[in-house]
């Protein structure tokens, strides 16, 4: 316990992001008054702005400048979706967050994925809602879009999360597979998954020589599972993949086909019962018999 | 590498917050599917940026299932809130805190209509035969309800 206590005051800083966005986002809510708008403006910009400062990737220059670019409007845009009193402008700014998350997914080497989900977020779901928020639209912003909901409680009880989620993190980074220190909180779960994983992985000799032949490439510093005990084979990336597509979909029908086919299933049935649920035309429901 | 990872999950721990953040304040029905859709993807960013580290598939895979998941959701919510909206006129979450009440004073509610009923007609006999004059009120009673079936 005191160990947590000293780690978290060393590194307080990371606080800072978590409290500066608390105070950013519960003056942005929608109320009634909005003249302290342009000061949880300010402070949601230095929010991000520690943020990107504490935990931005040190790689490649473009490949740093796209994260920051699309990190930092995904973020942005978030944060204005939430924001927004007017449902129309929260909805076009998820589509902003769906179009940065899949440049995300693009650096990560999920192209697919990537044009998923801009095709069902931004082109379905985001569509369709607006479809919903016009049709049902008053003149003016409705009253209960123009007043949050405990605002106070509620970005106390999400800033927290993230603070939470920021230590956990932060403490990852300085211990990432966790070999017990002084300063780690968590040093006996750590020891005894180490002291589990070395036997079964041959007495570390797969675990100091992560690439033997016909393994794929290596991962970022973890420790490959051997694939003799690989529950799933056909689901690693191979090195000579000439695209990521292919071995995606190698994943699907080999080691998924189950998965697929209940997802479509799922489709299906979400689909009847979408049907089933929409509303009857109540006109030609309340029309005279023709006697 | 693991520098470049903890980037990622960073922004989809701010995604996730945020959108925890918005399905707990908006009113809005639209704008708190939003942001439950909003902490799904955090989520898948996650799962994605695994993925790489992992030199693994599954990730991907996983996060696929999430999206058909999403759509499959997204087609649901727009049945119920389309028939939400026609039954009270509102979007707001507060008017459906009470869903098994008769009504909340202050959603306005549509009228049901009523489908006409035809007209019901029920014979009537004419009673056959002399009633006794001793008894006349004991014997009204059955006569009529007998000729009511």
């Amino acid at each position: 316990m005191n160990a947590i206590l000293e780690w978290m005051i060393d590194n307080r800083g990371i606080l800072v992001p978590p409290v500066f966005g608390f105070v950013a986002l519960y003056l942005l809510l929608p109320r009634e008054y909005g003249f302290w708008r342009p000061v949880g403006i300010a402070f949601g910009v230095v929010a991000v702005g520690v943020l990107g400062f504490l935990f931005g990737p040190a790689g490649a220059p473009l490949h740093g400048a796209l994260f920051y670019l699309f990190a930092g409007v995904a973020v942005v845009a978030a944060a204005a979706t939430v924001t927004f009193p007017n449902p129309i402008y929260s909805a076009l700014s998820f589509a902003i967050v769906t179009l940065s998350v899949s440049g995300l997914f693009v650096l990560r080497g999920a192209m697919f994925l990537a044009a998923t989900t801009v095709i069902i977020y931004a082109g379905a779901i985001v569509v369709t809602f607006l479809f919903i928020i016009m049709l049902s639209r008053h003149p003016g912003n409705a009253p209960y879009d123009r007043h949050a909901r405990e605002p106070f409680l509620a970005s106390l009880a999400a800033f927290l999360l993230l603070s939470i989620l920021l230590f956990t993190l932060a403490d990852w980074r300085q211990n990432p597979f966790g070999q017990p220190t002084a300063a780690t909180t968590k040093p006996a779960v750590a020891a005894k998954r180490s002291v589990d994983e070395t036997p079964r992985t041959g007495a570390g000799s797969v675990a100091a020589n992560p690439t033997p032949a016909g393994t794929p490439r290596a991962g970022a510093g973890f420790i490959p599972i051997p694939p003799s005990l690989d529950p799933y084979p056909h689901s690693r990336m191979r090195a000579d993949e000439p695209s990521p597509l292919r071995g995606l979909g190698r994943t699907f029908f080999s080691d998924y086909l189950f998965v697929v086919e209940l997802a479509g299933t799922l489709l299906l049935v979400a689909g009847v019962g979408a049907v089933a649920i929409a509303p009857r035309r109540v006109r030609s429901r309340a029309k005279p018999p023709a006697n | 590498m693991t520098s470049d990872l903890i980037g990622y999950l960073i922004v989809g721990a701010v995604l996730f917050a945020l959108g925890a953040l918005g399905f707990l304040t908006r009113r809005n029905v639209i704008v708190a599917f939003l942001s439950a859709e909003m902490m799904l993807l955090g989520v898948t960013l996650n799962l994605v940026s695994f993925s790489y580290a992992h030199s693994n598939y599954q990730g991907q895979a996983f996060t696929a299932i999430v999206l058909t998941v999403a759509a499959c959701e997204a087609a649901l919510a727009l049945a119920l809130v389309s028939a939400l909206y026609r039954m009270r006129r509102t979007l707001d979450l507060n008017a459906w805190h009470d869903l098994g009440e008769p009504e909340p004073e202050s959603a306005a509610e549509v009228p049901e209509e009523e489908t006409p009923q035809p007209p019901q007609h029920f014979p009537r006999l004419t009673p056959a035969g002399n009633v006794p004059p001793t008894a006349p009120l004991a014997q009204k009673k059955p006569l009529e309800t007998s000729t009511r079936v």
